[in-house]
């Protein structure tokens, strides 16, 4: 699962900073649980773990920033666009269902954002700049998907439950922003 | 080479642009509308053109009333003076005369103590009388902690203030005192000032502010919704400050704190008789605490010195409206302002009640 859409559920039901933070300590405890080796080897590993230190950027800016819905538009968003593109490069450790997955975070960034940014005084450019960006991503990915598998690697329990559950917290949030 | 960096074909190179075009085709057109004030404009033109510059941030609806001696003048922003409109926290001056008309009665006393009146068990806000409620000075927190099913309901536009009287009175049962005597603005003392009375004097507070204040002002158009199904199908809406869309709010026990709904034809009835006296519990409005910043606090009502005048004045808000009355009973004019956007309108109401007269 993307540990971002976790924080992003996390702090809509406990409210921010208890989600971020509770999210971030999920992390580091999962990062402890998957490490292997001597002490040191599993501080190292723990810093290579991508969701690890994903969560630990994420929360460090938005407690920062102070407005952890921003940080959290943005990341989905980019995150997305970023993968659409760089898939070309790295498909062994990509596949068709994560870059669905990560379409769908960035939908939901976009409910959040119709929904949370202050719109009268935001002009309605940013919005547009941001739409241009998705069809550019949805393009790139586009482009590479004949190259993708379904998915990489060996096809586990866990990896496919962690997709669903993705897609269907993002789905969620997608809905609570138009109820 | 390989799949992974061979040049795409010209027929997939043609699906991406088509669904490229599709996603920027469906955001252009999803793309945030938010409201803007209404430019039908209707009463008092010239009321209408001295307060538009006070009301930056207001979007879509607005109403503007002023009382001067027997004059009065509105000025609406798409709307009229029957349009309704949520009033927030001004539903606790309501609160306030119901009390202070409760004392004249003999109901209860201002240091009657509200465990004498609502089962708070040793809880320590049992202890709290209903003047340090009716002041904010209980030491009672602004609002009840924020649960995770508050929290969902606040996403969705919900008010978040759903307990009954027996859920607040859990919450109120949990509650630490502090900085009790102090003037801390506090909406749980005020829905707990609410069911007290109510409790006294054996009705729903609904029902009681009804009899003892709207029916006697004539208030046809106020009402004090408690669970949505007192709202009306369609009941208005309004906007947060960000131009979204907000539910109507049904706040059920809380509704004493500021739940009620009403028209600028009926706020103007409530000035007046708050002007000429003639409202039951009239002694609410009377100064008698430090409310802090140079203020005075009464029952509910805040007084202050501006531009050398006394004005008694309430603000109020919901999730997506913004009211404020403010009386200057000496030079007897009023202002009021109703804002179906959560954009604060006191200071303009203050504004013009000084500085146009």
């Amino acid at each position: 699962m993307d540990i971002i859409v976790i924080a992003v559920f996390a702090t809509m039901v406990f409210g921010a900073p208890q989600g971020i933070i509770l999210t971030l300590v999920a992390a580091v405890i999962a990062a402890a649980v998957r490490s292997r080796g001597a002490l040191h080897e599993r501080t190292l590993g723990m810093l290579r773990m991508g969701f690890l230190r994903a969560s630990v950027v994420f929360s460090l800016v938005s407690l920062v920033l102070d407005d952890w819905q921003t940080v959290a538009i943005v990341w989905l968003i980019a995150a997305f666009i970023i993968d659409a593109w760089r898939a070309r490069g790295a498909a062994s450790e990509r596949d068709r269902w994560g870059l669905v997955a990560l379409f769908v975070a960035a939908l939901a960034g976009f409910a959040m954002a119709w929904l949370r940014i202050n719109w009268v005084t935001t002009p309605t450019a940013a919005w547009l700049v941001a739409v241009a960006l998705l069809a550019s991503g949805v393009f790139g990915a586009t482009l590479h998907w004949s190259a993708l598998p379904w998915f990489a690697g060996t096809l586990s329990r866990a990896r496919t439950l962690g997709l669903v559950a993705n897609i269907a917290i993002c789905a969620l949030i997608i809905a609570v922003a138009f109820i | 080479m390989t799949a992974a960096n061979a040049p795409p074909r010209p027929a997939t190179i043609a699906v991406a642009v088509m669904l490229a075009a599709s996603v920027a085709l469906t955001g252009v057109l999803a793309r945030p509308h938010p409201p803007s004030l209404s430019t039908n404009v209707t009463g008092d033109s010239a009321l209408a053109a001295r307060a538009l510059p006070y009301l930056a941030g207001a979007l879509d609806r607005v109403t503007i009333a002023t009382i001067d001696g027997t004059t009065v003048t509105y000025a609406h922003f798409g709307a009229n003076s029957d349009t309704v409109y949520e009033i927030g926290s001004v539903s606790k001056t309501f609160t306030s005369l119901l009390l202070a008309d409760a004392i004249a009665r003999g109901e209860v006393a201002a240091d009657t103590k509200v465990g004498a009146l609502l089962p708070l068990g040793d809880a320590p806000a049992a202890d709290v009388t209903l003047a340090e409620l009716a002041s904010h000075r209980s030491g009672l927190p602004r609002v009840a902690p924020t649960t995770i099913k508050e929290n969902l309901l606040l996403l969705t536009h919900r008010s978040a203030y759903t307990q009954d009287v027996d859920g607040l009175l859990a919450v109120v049962r949990g509650a630490a005192l502090r900085n009790r005597g102090r003037y801390v603005y506090s909406d749980l003392g005020f829905a707990l000032l609410g069911q007290a009375l109510a409790a006294a004097t054996r009705m729903e507070y609904a029902q009681l502010v009804q009899e003892r204040i709207l029916d006697p002002l004539g208030m046809t158009g106020t009402s004090a919704p408690v669970t949505a199904k007192d709202l009306p199908t369609d009941a208005a809406t309004g906007y947060d400050a960000g131009g979204a869309p907000q539910k109507p709010w049904a706040i059920n026990a809380w509704a004493p704190a500021g739940g009620m709904r009403s028209t600028a034809t009926d706020m103007v009835r409530y000035a007046r008789a708050l002007l000429d006296g003639t409202a039951p519990g009239m002694s609410a409005l009377t100064p008698r605490w430090d409310g802090g910043n140079g203020s005075w606090v009464g029952y509910a009502w805040n007084t202050a010195e501006v531009a050398g005048r006394t004005v008694t004045s309430h603000g109020g808000a919901t999730a997506g409206f913004c009211t404020a009355i403010a009386i200057d009973r000496a030079n007897q004019r009023a202002v009021i302002i109703m804002s179906n956007t959560k954009v604060p309108v006191e200071q303009a109401a203050l504004t013009l009640l000084v500085g146009g007269h």
